[in-house]
């Protein structure tokens, strides 16, 4: 009777087992399409609460689920820390590979790369990019009192010894970044004041004459300081997006000016003003195409582009395939590479 | 601006506007009162629905929430001495002694009025000043601001009247503390030893926590099982809330003071609410009469930080819609929520959204009086924990102060960073050792080292001719010269 | 030196000299840094070690010396928050070694188990153990601060549980 029953319970056990093992696997090799139903994707902010990445990681938070399928639902995880650095390394090592993490990636993720910094767990290229979603173009100005009113003119004044004061945040900032970008681009001079706590304080500086412009981003001189262009408070001497900006059409872009041995930096400027998104290495292909092709639909909604102005920035989008092809290349351009290394030196 | 202002009223007094904004203060009331946690948290975990409302209902809804937080930080700081947010360490001081004498409901009643009182004349003042503010904000240059922090710290490091010696060392070492990480002029990395938790500084709640916290509550359950933090005394008439409101009243000058030092520096970038109660506490033991009893249980000691605390706010809000400068993290925040309501914080808001600024007036000054009435209602109830016996409360606290350090940045070096200052803090109370400057050296030191560089770099030498620079600086060494001649008359006079 | 009363240096002295000891160790390393980023924390940093110093010098002589000058305790006239005097030094030095004891054992436990594991098993057997509650009285504490952690920390606000030692091992 007991060896009956002992016998009974093995098998029922073995039977546990194997259909345990086959569900799993079955689960494990699901189609993508269904994957995602009843999924929970974690967007990992690369700041706190209220900072850079948290803003990016929420946008994508409100409108990417409906254009996945299967409708996942989309948390945003903040991992603040050494300016993402520390989010990148939990997203490279440590986040499933499965489609159910996303990061933001800090622009000084480029920089740091280019210094070979050892704090990094990963390898730029590697990652699997969703896509970048915006660009934000600089506007570079001087108040128009001060005698750095055009390119020339700040060439000639370098010659008598004298540099425009440019104000920036921290030296991985598109504030400093552009600026240093113009210096080595076209070959003027600048001083460039870093360490501001925000974009306002700098603004408040150039109001009171202590500095002389700054590299300020498209959309957030519009947003707080449009009078200063109506009354020519200031002069913008260039802008940093591929186009000419439609509110200033008589701005040049940075590409026009620059000498055509110069222009692989500018392919180093741009990557710096992206807003992008990544996957760990290793996601199933066909769950990354679907997340790359929501990706792209996204960006078509309506919704989501006034979002975007909102937050000042232009939508801009590059697919996921097409950014990690160029950030494969951004790693292997040396003067990009010596670029930055140039600005954080 | 007339019709901005007849146009902002018609916006706010209506149901669905004053649903939010209760709404909002009742939110913020449930998870501000949670150690470390506040209104920031609140407001992330909301923020995708925020954005969804109309720009009037969702600031209204903002400010609820936040409005509560500077009054319901107080309850843990009364009640366990563990401060709800760094705006209410001060309040520690006083406010947990009284507790500990029986006086819980007192101490609550007198911070909820002082609170709900100085936030409007916080808001008031601010509002009377701003058409003054541009003006007065572009005097204030780099130079003033670093002057001013230098002379906060000061101040502060100095209120230790008896130990000035001790007090200037810790607020030292909070500065010093507080430069660990990249150094903001030039980015490079001081002090970090190759660890990554640290290359952006130790973060301020797990010391916060660490330093304060955990030493309070160790000492907390010295008695026998069974003890109540309530032990030291028997209620009587004295001790009830409406007391704390007698209190107010009959120290209502202390609390305009304090009320007006609060917005003052809650209008200077940077400086914010953890150095104004500092500063109006010490106001209040400078100026007060028998001085034997800060530190024991003084209702004044309750009065003054806390008046100053939602007062600050007002000048931090100001900050943050006038010029974009956001005070305190939180603010951050509510400025990121700002913009994707399509409002940007600047000069913009003074004029074509004038209207909205109002409304956020309004909404402060009405959230403030629903925060003081809500917290008001409800204290007997929550002195009432004083009653529980400690040693059941203890391991509730200790997970909650574990968990408000591990959130600030997620990382295992909170915990390490909580654990190593307890101990410090632990042997710095058992030694006398005061230990409020070393929170504010932490808190002032980036700002004062950012603007020491920008005033070098900007100003060269000639910084320090500027007038108010030079009237500060005599204020610093006034403030040292006095601190240390009161010290040796005390050691003379034993 | 005199130490007249008593043969035990003053525990502020200890304190003294760790402070002093960080000090010097922060400025001593700033050394390398260039001129830029070392000036403040050394504008701030040598004076203070000056002070600490100073305040080591004080401390050397005694308890006894600041007695002798009318200060009724070491406690005259610091700002914070009072310590029960009451209570001698020797009991509240066991009390605080054995509450070190239980806090370090949760965070232990917290980087052994995580978070989620070890709240409510810290706040049970605290329970139990120290604060003699009956077991079902524990249990339901312990289970309704689990909840509250979970349903707050875990569902609401999505924090980033660290990866505890135990999982480690086993992946």
């Amino acid at each position: 009777m007991e060896s009956k029953n002992f016998r009974n319970a093995v098998v029922a056990t073995l039977a546990l087992a194997i259909g345990l093992i086959f569900s799993l696997r079955y689960a494990g090799a699901q189609s993508g399409e269904s994957f995602f139903k009843g999924q929970t994707i974690t967007i990992i902010a690369g700041s706190s609460p209220g900072g850079g990445t948290d803003s990016l990681a929420r946008l994508l938070s409100r409108h990417f689920s409906k254009h996945i399928p299967g409708n996942p639902k989309l948390v945003v995880s903040n991992v603040a820390g050494a300016a993402g650095l520390i989010a990148a390394n939990n997203l490279y090592n440590r986040a499933p590979k499965d489609g159910t993490a996303i990061g933001t990636m800090a622009t000084g993720l480029t920089f740091r790369t280019a210094l070979r910094d050892p704090a990094l767990k990963f390898q730029l290229e590697k990652f699997t990019y969703l896509g970048q979603i915006a660009s934000e173009g600089n506007f570079v100005y001087v108040r128009s009192e001060t005698p750095f009113g055009s390119i020339e003119a700040i060439k000639k004044a370098n010659k008598e010894g004298k540099k425009p004061k440019f104000g920036a945040q921290a030296k991985e900032h598109n504030s400093n970044v552009v600026p240093m970008a113009m210096e080595a681009i076209l070959g003027i001079d600048v001083d460039v004041v870093y360490g501001y706590p925000g974009t306002a304080e700098i603004l408040l500086d150039i109001e009171r004459g202590a500095l002389d412009g700054r590299a300020h981003a498209r959309g957030s001189l519009f947003a707080t300081r449009s009078n200063w262009l109506e009354k020519n408070f200031i002069k913008v001497l260039v802008v940093t997006s591929p186009q000419r900006d439609s509110r200033l059409p008589n701005v040049p872009t940075l590409e026009e000016i620059a000498p055509a041995d110069k222009k692989p930096l500018l392919e180093a400027m741009y990557s710096v003003q992206g807003r992008t998104f990544a996957m760990p290495p290793g996601v199933p292909p066909d769950r990354t195409k679907i997340l790359r092709d929501a990706f792209a639909a996204m960006f078509k909604d309506k919704e989501f582009q006034q979002d975007v102005d909102k937050l000042g920035w232009n939508d801009e989008l590059i697919r996921g395939e097409q950014l990690n092809k160029k950030v494969e290349d951004l790693v292997h351009n040396e003067l990009a590479m010596g670029f930055f290394r140039k600005i954080l030196q | 601006m007339l019709d901005a202002v007849v146009t902002a009223t018609g916006e706010i007094f209506t149901f669905s506007r004053m649903a939010w904004l209760f709404g909002g203060v009742l939110l913020g009331s449930v998870i501000g009162f949670v150690p470390g946690i506040g209104g920031r948290t609140t407001l992330a975990i909301l923020l995708p629905f925020i954005v969804k409302m109309d720009p009037a209902s969702a600031l209204v809804l903002i400010v609820g929430i936040h409005a509560i937080g500077n009054t319901a930080d107080t309850i843990p700081a009364i009640l366990f001495g563990i401060p709800g947010s760094t705006s209410a360490t001060a309040t520690v001081m006083d406010g947990f002694p009284m507790a500990k004498k029986g006086e819980a409901e007192r101490a609550m009643g007198a911070s909820f009025l002082s609170s709900g009182i100085g936030g409007l004349i916080g808001a008031f003042t601010v509002l009377a000043t701003i058409p003054m503010i541009r003006p007065l904000i572009l005097t204030f240059g780099n130079p003033e601001f670093f002057m001013t922090a230098i002379l906060a710290i000061v101040m502060i490091a100095l209120l230790t009247g008896g130990a000035p010696v001790k007090g200037l060392i810790v607020g030292g070492l909070g500065l010093l503390i507080g430069m660990i990480g990249d150094a903001p002029q030039t980015g490079v990395q001081r002090w970090t030893f190759d660890q990554l938790y640290l290359s952006d500084g130790i973060p301020l709640i797990p010391i916060a926590l660490g330093i304060f916290a955990i030493p309070e509550l160790i000492d907390m359950t010295l008695g026998a099982t069974g003890t109540r933090i309530a032990a030291g005394g028997p209620i009587t008439s004295i001790s009830t809330k409406w007391q704390g409101v007698k209190d107010v009243a009959a120290h209502w000058w202390l609390l305009v003071r304090s009320s007006f030092i609060g917005s003052w520096i809650g209008i200077l970038p940077g400086i914010g609410s953890s150095s104004a109660i500092w500063l109006a506490y010490g106001h209040a033991v400078q100026s007060g009469k028998d001085k034997e009893n800060f530190g024991k249980g003084d209702v004044r000691g309750v009065i003054a930080p806390e008046a100053a605390n939602n007062a600050s706010d007002a000048g931090d809000w100001c900050l943050t819609l006038a010029f974009g400068i956001p005070g305190s993290a939180t603010m951050s925040l509510i400025m990121a929520a700002m913009l994707l309501l399509g409002l940007t914080p600047g000069p913009k808001m003074l004029t074509d959204h004038l209207h909205l600024t109002l409304v956020i007036v309004w909404s402060l000054v009405l959230a403030n009086l629903m925060a003081t009435g809500l917290c008001f209602a409800f204290t007997r109830q929550l002195a009432g924990i004083t009653k529980l016996p400690v040693h059941y409360l203890f391991p509730v606290l200790i997970v909650l102060i574990f968990l408000a350090a591990y959130q600030s940045t997620a990382d295992w070096g909170d915990l390490v960073a909580l654990l190593g200052f307890s101990v410090i803090g632990v042997c710095m109370k058992r030694s006398g050792w005061p230990r409020p400057p070393l929170i504010v050296g932490m808190v002032l030191q980036r700002l004062a080292e950012t603007y020491f560089f920008l005033t070098t770099k900007l100003y060269g030498y000639s910084w320090l001719t500027r007038p108010i620079v030079i009237i500060l600086f005599g204020l610093t060494v006034w403030t040292i010269v006095h601190a240390v001649r009161r010290h040796s008359k005390a050691k003379a006079r034993a | 030196m005199s130490k007249k009363s008593g043969n035990k240096l003053d525990p502020s002295f200890w304190l003294a000299l760790f402070f002093a000891a960080v000090i010097a160790i922060l400025v001593g390393t700033a050394a390398r840094l260039d001129w830029d980023t070392r000036l403040f924390p050394w504008a701030i940093g040598i004076p203070a070690l000056a002070l600490a110093v100073r305040q080591l010098l004080t401390d050397w002589r005694g308890a006894g010396a600041n007695a002798e000058q009318g200060e009724a305790t070491r406690y005259a006239g610091v700002l914070d928050i009072p310590v029960d005097q009451s209570i001698s030094p020797q009991e509240m030095f066991r009390h605080t070694v054995k509450t070190a004891r239980w806090i370090f054992a949760f965070a232990f436990g917290i980087w052994f188990f995580g978070f989620l594991i070890s709240i409510p098993l810290f706040v049970f057997f605290y329970l139990v153990y120290e604060a003699q509650a009956r077991k079902p009285v524990g249990l339901i504490i312990a289970g309704l601060t689990f909840l509250f952690v979970w349903g707050m920390f875990d569902r609401l606000m999505h924090l980033a549980w660290p990866e505890a030692a135990l999982f480690t091992l086993l992946r």
